[in-house]
Protein backbone atom coordinates (compact mmCIF):
# COMPACT_ATOMS: atom_id res chain seq x y z
CA UNK A 1 0.00 0.00 0.00
CA UNK A 2 2.91 2.27 0.67
CA UNK A 3 4.29 1.71 -2.80
CA UNK A 4 2.02 3.76 -4.97
CA UNK A 5 5.19 3.96 -7.01
CA UNK A 6 5.89 4.07 -10.74
CA UNK A 7 6.90 0.91 -12.57
CA UNK A 8 10.59 1.58 -12.48
CA UNK A 9 10.75 1.01 -8.74
CA UNK A 10 11.10 -2.56 -7.54
CA UNK A 11 7.80 -3.82 -6.17
CA UNK A 12 7.69 -4.26 -2.42
CA UNK A 13 7.99 -7.80 -1.04
CA UNK A 14 4.74 -9.70 -1.38
CA UNK A 15 4.16 -10.31 2.32
CA UNK A 16 2.86 -7.46 4.41
CA UNK A 17 5.71 -6.50 6.69
CA UNK A 18 4.73 -4.94 10.00
CA UNK A 19 5.71 -1.27 10.09
CA UNK A 20 7.45 -0.35 13.30
CA UNK A 21 9.13 2.52 11.41
CA UNK A 22 6.90 5.28 10.30
CA UNK A 23 7.57 5.28 6.59
CA UNK A 24 8.00 1.59 5.75
CA UNK A 25 11.67 2.33 5.50
CA UNK A 26 12.79 -1.25 5.45
CA UNK A 27 11.05 -2.23 2.25
CA UNK A 28 12.09 1.04 0.66
CA UNK A 29 15.69 0.33 1.49
CA UNK A 30 15.51 -3.19 0.11
CA UNK A 31 14.02 -1.79 -3.06
CA UNK A 32 16.76 0.81 -3.21
CA UNK A 33 19.48 -1.80 -2.83
CA UNK A 34 17.99 -3.86 -5.62
CA UNK A 35 17.71 -0.78 -7.81
CA UNK A 36 21.30 0.10 -7.09
CA UNK A 37 22.48 -3.27 -8.35
CA UNK A 38 20.45 -2.76 -11.48
CA UNK A 39 22.07 0.56 -12.23
CA UNK A 40 24.82 0.43 -14.84
CA UNK A 41 26.38 3.33 -12.99
CA UNK A 42 27.29 1.11 -10.08
CA UNK A 43 29.25 -1.26 -12.31
CA UNK A 44 30.83 1.47 -14.34
CA UNK A 45 31.89 3.45 -11.31
CA UNK A 46 32.96 0.13 -9.87
CA UNK A 47 35.32 -0.36 -12.76
CA UNK A 48 36.63 3.15 -12.31
CA UNK A 49 37.18 2.44 -8.62
CA UNK A 50 39.09 -0.68 -9.56
CA UNK A 51 41.20 1.52 -11.80
CA UNK A 52 41.71 3.79 -8.82
CA UNK A 53 42.82 0.88 -6.67
CA UNK A 54 45.43 0.00 -9.25
CA UNK A 55 46.52 3.62 -9.54
CA UNK A 56 46.96 4.02 -5.80
CA UNK A 57 48.97 0.84 -5.60
CA UNK A 58 51.15 2.17 -8.38
CA UNK A 59 51.71 5.33 -6.38
CA UNK A 60 52.91 3.44 -3.34
CA UNK A 61 49.90 3.25 -1.03
CA UNK A 62 49.04 0.18 0.98
CA UNK A 63 45.77 -1.69 0.60
CA UNK A 64 44.19 -0.36 3.77
CA UNK A 65 45.13 3.22 2.88
CA UNK A 66 43.61 2.88 -0.56
CA UNK A 67 40.39 1.45 0.76
CA UNK A 68 40.33 4.16 3.41
CA UNK A 69 40.49 6.81 0.73
CA UNK A 70 37.50 5.37 -1.04
CA UNK A 71 35.56 5.15 2.20
CA UNK A 72 36.37 8.57 3.62
CA UNK A 73 36.45 10.64 0.46
CA UNK A 74 34.04 8.68 -1.73
CA UNK A 75 34.50 11.00 -4.63
CA UNK A 76 36.65 9.81 -7.45
CA UNK A 77 38.12 13.12 -8.67
CA UNK A 78 39.09 14.07 -5.13
CA UNK A 79 40.62 10.65 -4.64
CA UNK A 80 42.63 10.96 -7.84
CA UNK A 81 43.86 14.40 -6.85
CA UNK A 82 44.87 13.20 -3.40
CA UNK A 83 46.85 10.27 -4.77
CA UNK A 84 48.48 12.58 -7.26
CA UNK A 85 49.41 15.16 -4.64
CA UNK A 86 50.66 12.70 -2.06
CA UNK A 87 52.74 10.72 -4.48
CA UNK A 88 54.46 13.98 -5.39
CA UNK A 89 55.18 14.59 -1.74
CA UNK A 90 52.96 17.64 -1.42
CA UNK A 91 52.35 18.98 2.07
CA UNK A 92 49.13 18.47 3.98
CA UNK A 93 47.69 21.93 3.36
CA UNK A 94 48.54 21.98 -0.31
CA UNK A 95 46.95 18.58 -0.84
CA UNK A 96 43.92 19.57 1.21
CA UNK A 97 43.42 22.68 -0.88
CA UNK A 98 43.60 20.75 -4.13
CA UNK A 99 41.19 18.10 -2.91
CA UNK A 100 38.77 20.62 -1.48
CA UNK A 101 38.56 22.37 -4.82
CA UNK A 102 37.49 19.16 -6.53
CA UNK A 103 34.91 18.65 -3.83
CA UNK A 104 33.26 22.04 -4.22
CA UNK A 105 30.68 20.54 -6.52
CA UNK A 106 29.42 18.44 -3.63
CA UNK A 107 27.98 21.62 -2.17
CA UNK A 108 25.44 22.39 -4.89
CA UNK A 109 24.80 18.69 -5.35
CA UNK A 110 23.95 18.22 -1.69
CA UNK A 111 21.94 21.43 -1.62
CA UNK A 112 19.95 20.21 -4.60
CA UNK A 113 19.27 16.82 -3.06
CA UNK A 114 18.40 17.94 0.46
CA UNK A 115 14.92 19.30 -0.27
CA UNK A 116 13.96 15.88 -1.58
CA UNK A 117 15.35 14.13 1.47
CA UNK A 118 13.84 16.52 3.97
CA UNK A 119 10.28 15.39 3.49
CA UNK A 120 10.66 12.06 5.25
CA UNK A 121 10.87 13.66 8.65
CA UNK A 122 14.37 12.41 9.34
CA UNK A 123 16.17 14.31 12.09
CA UNK A 124 18.88 16.82 11.18
CA UNK A 125 21.77 14.64 12.24
CA UNK A 126 20.61 11.83 9.99
CA UNK A 127 20.42 14.21 7.06
CA UNK A 128 23.93 15.40 7.83
CA UNK A 129 25.23 11.84 8.11
CA UNK A 130 23.48 10.82 4.90
CA UNK A 131 25.19 13.67 3.10
CA UNK A 132 28.34 11.59 3.19
CA UNK A 133 26.71 9.37 0.59
CA UNK A 134 26.35 12.18 -1.91
CA UNK A 135 28.48 11.41 -4.95
CA UNK A 136 27.95 11.89 -8.61
CA UNK A 137 26.56 8.47 -9.49
CA UNK A 138 24.15 8.30 -6.57
CA UNK A 139 23.26 11.90 -7.26
CA UNK A 140 22.45 11.59 -10.95
CA UNK A 141 20.44 8.45 -10.32
CA UNK A 142 18.53 9.75 -7.35
CA UNK A 143 17.83 13.09 -8.98
CA UNK A 144 16.06 11.11 -11.66
CA UNK A 145 14.18 8.80 -9.33
CA UNK A 146 13.42 10.72 -6.17
CA UNK A 147 10.85 13.07 -7.69
CA UNK A 148 8.78 10.05 -8.66
CA UNK A 149 8.78 8.63 -5.17
CA UNK A 150 6.30 9.57 -2.46
CA UNK A 151 7.85 12.25 -0.30
CA UNK A 152 8.13 10.12 2.77
CA UNK A 153 10.11 7.39 0.99
CA UNK A 154 12.83 9.55 -0.45
CA UNK A 155 15.23 9.64 2.46
CA UNK A 156 15.16 5.90 3.03
CA UNK A 157 15.59 5.29 -0.68
CA UNK A 158 18.59 7.55 -0.84
CA UNK A 159 20.20 5.90 2.16
CA UNK A 160 19.64 2.47 0.66
CA UNK A 161 20.91 3.47 -2.74
CA UNK A 162 23.88 5.52 -1.58
CA UNK A 163 24.81 3.06 1.12
CA UNK A 164 24.92 0.24 -1.40
CA UNK A 165 27.06 2.34 -3.69
CA UNK A 166 29.67 3.24 -1.12
CA UNK A 167 29.92 -0.28 0.26
CA UNK A 168 30.32 -1.80 -3.17
CA UNK A 169 32.82 0.84 -4.21
CA UNK A 170 34.93 0.18 -1.16
CA UNK A 171 35.03 -3.51 -1.92
CA UNK A 172 35.84 -2.96 -5.58
CA UNK A 173 38.62 -0.52 -4.76
CA UNK A 174 40.25 -3.23 -2.72
CA UNK A 175 39.71 -5.72 -5.50
CA UNK A 176 41.26 -3.39 -8.05
CA UNK A 177 44.25 -2.94 -5.80
CA UNK A 178 44.75 -6.65 -5.42
CA UNK A 179 44.53 -7.57 -9.09
CA UNK A 180 46.51 -4.55 -10.25
CA UNK A 181 49.75 -6.44 -10.55
CA UNK A 182 48.33 -8.70 -13.18
CA UNK A 183 46.40 -6.20 -15.31
CA UNK A 184 47.80 -4.76 -18.55
CA UNK A 185 47.98 -0.94 -18.68
CA UNK A 186 45.48 -0.69 -21.50
CA UNK A 187 42.94 -2.43 -19.29
CA UNK A 188 43.63 0.01 -16.48
CA UNK A 189 43.29 2.92 -18.88
CA UNK A 190 39.98 1.60 -20.18
CA UNK A 191 38.64 1.17 -16.67
CA UNK A 192 39.55 4.74 -15.86
CA UNK A 193 37.99 5.87 -19.13
CA UNK A 194 34.58 4.48 -18.26
CA UNK A 195 33.84 7.10 -15.65
CA UNK A 196 33.90 10.27 -17.74
CA UNK A 197 31.74 8.70 -20.42
CA UNK A 198 29.30 7.52 -17.81
CA UNK A 199 29.07 10.92 -16.15
CA UNK A 200 28.56 12.56 -19.53
CA UNK A 201 25.79 10.29 -20.73
CA UNK A 202 24.07 10.32 -17.34
CA UNK A 203 23.86 14.06 -17.34
CA UNK A 204 22.66 14.19 -20.89
CA UNK A 205 20.00 11.60 -20.21
CA UNK A 206 18.87 13.53 -17.14
CA UNK A 207 18.85 16.91 -18.84
CA UNK A 208 15.27 18.00 -18.93
CA UNK A 209 15.38 21.70 -19.61
CA UNK A 210 17.22 23.71 -22.18
CA UNK A 211 19.23 25.36 -19.43
CA UNK A 212 20.55 21.94 -18.41
CA UNK A 213 21.93 21.43 -21.90
CA UNK A 214 23.46 24.88 -21.90
CA UNK A 215 25.17 24.09 -18.62
CA UNK A 216 26.60 20.88 -20.07
CA UNK A 217 27.84 22.50 -23.27
CA UNK A 218 29.27 25.62 -21.65
CA UNK A 219 30.86 23.55 -18.92
CA UNK A 220 32.49 21.20 -21.40
CA UNK A 221 33.79 24.10 -23.47
CA UNK A 222 35.13 26.03 -20.52
CA UNK A 223 36.69 23.17 -18.63
CA UNK A 224 39.88 22.49 -20.62
CA UNK A 225 40.85 26.12 -21.28
CA UNK A 226 40.32 27.12 -17.66
CA UNK A 227 42.43 24.18 -16.62
CA UNK A 228 45.27 25.63 -18.65
CA UNK A 229 44.70 29.16 -17.45
CA UNK A 230 44.00 28.60 -13.79
CA UNK A 231 44.73 25.04 -12.70
CA UNK A 232 43.48 24.35 -9.22
CA UNK A 233 40.47 26.62 -9.26
CA UNK A 234 39.48 25.79 -12.82
CA UNK A 235 36.62 23.50 -11.84
CA UNK A 236 35.05 25.98 -9.45
CA UNK A 237 35.33 28.72 -12.04
CA UNK A 238 33.93 26.51 -14.77
CA UNK A 239 30.93 25.66 -12.67
CA UNK A 240 30.18 29.21 -11.67
CA UNK A 241 30.76 30.85 -15.04
CA UNK A 242 29.21 28.18 -17.22
CA UNK A 243 26.41 27.46 -14.77
CA UNK A 244 25.73 31.13 -14.31
CA UNK A 245 25.62 31.69 -18.06
CA UNK A 246 23.26 28.77 -18.48
CA UNK A 247 21.08 30.14 -15.70
CA UNK A 248 20.88 33.60 -17.20
CA UNK A 249 20.43 32.53 -20.79
CA UNK A 250 18.03 29.77 -19.88
CA UNK A 251 15.97 32.21 -17.90
CA UNK A 252 15.80 34.67 -20.76
CA UNK A 253 14.89 31.95 -23.22
CA UNK A 254 12.06 30.87 -20.97
CA UNK A 255 10.84 34.43 -20.66
CA UNK A 256 10.96 35.02 -24.38
CA UNK A 257 8.96 31.90 -25.02
CA UNK A 258 6.33 32.49 -22.41
CA UNK A 259 5.79 36.18 -23.07
CA UNK A 260 5.92 36.31 -26.80
CA UNK A 261 3.76 39.40 -26.99
CA UNK A 262 5.98 41.54 -24.82
CA UNK A 263 8.65 43.68 -26.45
CA UNK A 264 11.97 41.88 -26.46
CA UNK A 265 14.85 43.10 -24.36
CA UNK A 266 18.38 43.19 -25.61
CA UNK A 267 20.21 40.03 -24.70
CA UNK A 268 23.88 40.83 -24.19
CA UNK A 269 26.03 37.89 -25.22
CA UNK A 270 27.75 36.29 -22.25
CA UNK B 1 62.87 15.16 -1.96
CA UNK B 2 63.06 12.58 0.79
CA UNK B 3 62.11 9.02 0.02
CA UNK B 4 58.45 9.94 0.21
CA UNK B 5 57.26 7.18 -2.04
CA UNK B 6 58.94 4.36 -0.23
CA UNK B 7 57.49 5.33 3.11
CA UNK B 8 54.03 6.26 1.91
CA UNK B 9 52.61 2.90 2.77
CA UNK B 10 54.29 2.61 6.13
CA UNK B 11 54.16 6.15 7.46
CA UNK B 12 51.44 6.99 9.98
CA UNK B 13 51.46 10.50 8.57
CA UNK B 14 49.84 9.10 5.45
CA UNK B 15 46.73 8.23 7.41
CA UNK B 16 46.54 11.70 8.89
CA UNK B 17 46.88 13.26 5.47
CA UNK B 18 44.19 11.03 4.04
CA UNK B 19 41.87 11.86 6.89
CA UNK B 20 42.43 15.60 6.77
CA UNK B 21 43.37 16.46 3.20
CA UNK B 22 40.99 13.84 1.90
CA UNK B 23 38.22 13.36 4.41
CA UNK B 24 37.77 16.75 5.99
CA UNK B 25 38.38 18.64 2.76
CA UNK B 26 35.54 16.74 1.15
CA UNK B 27 33.19 16.47 4.08
CA UNK B 28 33.00 20.22 4.65
CA UNK B 29 31.19 20.68 1.37
CA UNK B 30 28.75 17.87 2.02
CA UNK B 31 27.94 19.08 5.52
CA UNK B 32 27.62 22.69 4.46
CA UNK B 33 25.33 21.55 1.70
CA UNK B 34 23.27 19.58 4.18
CA UNK B 35 22.92 22.62 6.42
CA UNK B 36 22.16 25.09 3.65
CA UNK B 37 19.97 22.68 1.75
CA UNK B 38 17.54 22.31 4.58
CA UNK B 39 16.33 25.81 3.97
CA UNK B 40 15.99 25.86 0.22
CA UNK B 41 12.78 25.43 -1.71
CA UNK B 42 12.73 23.16 -4.72
CA UNK B 43 11.11 25.66 -7.04
CA UNK B 44 13.35 28.57 -6.14
CA UNK B 45 15.73 30.21 -8.60
CA UNK B 46 18.56 29.68 -6.12
CA UNK B 47 17.98 25.95 -6.38
CA UNK B 48 17.96 26.07 -10.17
CA UNK B 49 21.19 28.01 -10.14
CA UNK B 50 22.92 25.54 -7.82
CA UNK B 51 21.81 22.67 -10.02
CA UNK B 52 23.14 24.31 -13.16
CA UNK B 53 26.45 25.10 -11.46
CA UNK B 54 26.92 21.50 -10.43
CA UNK B 55 26.03 20.21 -13.89
CA UNK B 56 28.46 22.64 -15.54
CA UNK B 57 31.17 21.65 -13.10
CA UNK B 58 30.87 17.98 -13.89
CA UNK B 59 30.76 18.70 -17.61
CA UNK B 60 33.98 20.66 -17.20
CA UNK B 61 35.53 17.86 -15.20
CA UNK B 62 34.67 15.31 -17.87
CA UNK B 63 35.97 17.48 -20.69
CA UNK B 64 39.15 18.17 -18.79
CA UNK B 65 39.73 14.51 -18.07
CA UNK B 66 39.27 13.53 -21.69
CA UNK B 67 41.47 16.29 -23.08
CA UNK B 68 44.12 16.19 -20.32
CA UNK B 69 44.00 12.71 -18.85
CA UNK B 70 46.04 11.39 -15.93
CA UNK B 71 47.33 7.99 -15.04
CA UNK B 72 47.36 5.09 -17.46
CA UNK B 73 45.11 6.99 -19.83
CA UNK B 74 47.81 9.61 -20.24
CA UNK B 75 50.13 7.07 -21.81
CA UNK B 76 47.95 6.85 -24.86
CA UNK B 77 48.32 9.42 -27.63
CA UNK B 78 46.03 12.38 -27.03
CA UNK B 79 43.63 11.77 -29.88
CA UNK B 80 42.60 8.22 -29.05
CA UNK B 81 40.62 8.92 -25.87
CA UNK B 82 39.02 11.96 -27.47
CA UNK B 83 37.92 9.98 -30.51
CA UNK B 84 36.66 7.10 -28.40
CA UNK B 85 34.74 9.52 -26.21
CA UNK B 86 33.12 11.34 -29.10
CA UNK B 87 32.35 8.04 -30.79
CA UNK B 88 30.68 6.76 -27.66
CA UNK B 89 28.55 9.88 -27.30
CA UNK B 90 27.70 9.78 -30.98
CA UNK B 91 26.51 6.25 -30.43
CA UNK B 92 24.31 7.54 -27.63
CA UNK B 93 22.46 9.82 -30.00
CA UNK B 94 21.46 6.71 -31.90
CA UNK B 95 20.82 4.45 -28.91
CA UNK B 96 18.51 6.90 -27.23
CA UNK B 97 15.94 6.46 -29.95
CA UNK B 98 15.58 2.76 -29.47
CA UNK B 99 16.50 1.80 -25.95
CA UNK B 100 15.55 2.50 -22.37
CA UNK B 101 17.69 4.83 -20.33
CA UNK B 102 19.71 2.15 -18.59
CA UNK B 103 20.41 0.28 -21.79
CA UNK B 104 21.34 3.52 -23.55
CA UNK B 105 23.88 4.31 -20.90
CA UNK B 106 25.39 0.83 -20.78
CA UNK B 107 25.69 0.71 -24.56
CA UNK B 108 27.26 4.15 -24.70
CA UNK B 109 29.85 3.36 -22.09
CA UNK B 110 30.50 0.01 -23.69
CA UNK B 111 30.91 1.60 -27.10
CA UNK B 112 33.32 4.16 -25.74
CA UNK B 113 35.41 1.56 -23.98
CA UNK B 114 35.43 -0.75 -26.97
CA UNK B 115 36.46 2.10 -29.25
CA UNK B 116 39.30 3.00 -26.95
CA UNK B 117 40.66 -0.53 -26.95
CA UNK B 118 40.11 -0.93 -30.69
CA UNK B 119 41.80 2.33 -31.63
CA UNK B 120 44.77 1.65 -29.43
CA UNK B 121 45.24 -1.89 -30.71
CA UNK B 122 44.93 -0.59 -34.24
CA UNK B 123 47.56 2.01 -33.57
CA UNK B 124 49.89 -0.55 -32.12
CA UNK B 125 49.49 -2.93 -35.01
CA UNK B 126 50.13 -0.11 -37.47
CA UNK B 127 53.27 0.89 -35.68
CA UNK B 128 54.70 -2.57 -35.17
Amino acid sequence: PFFCAPARLTPAPARRTPKPMQTGSFSTIIGAIADAYRTPGLYILGMAMMGFGALARDAGFSLDQTVLMSAIIFQLPGQLVLVDQMSQGAGLLVAAFAVTLTAVRLLPMTVVLLPYLRGGGAPRWQLAAASHLVAVTAWVECLRRLPDLPERARFAYFVGFGGTMITTMIVLTGLGFVIAATTPPLMTATLAFMTPIYFAVSMMAAASARADWLAIIFGALLGPPLFLLAPGIDLALTGLIAGGAAFVIGGRLAKVESTATEPQQDNPTS
Amino acid sequence: MTGAEETLATSPWTYVTIAVAGGVATAVWRLTGAILGSGIELASPGFRFAKLVSIALIAGLVAKFIVFPQGALADLPRTIPVLAFLGGLGGWLVYRRYFSVHTQMSLTVGTGGALLVALELLRRSLMA
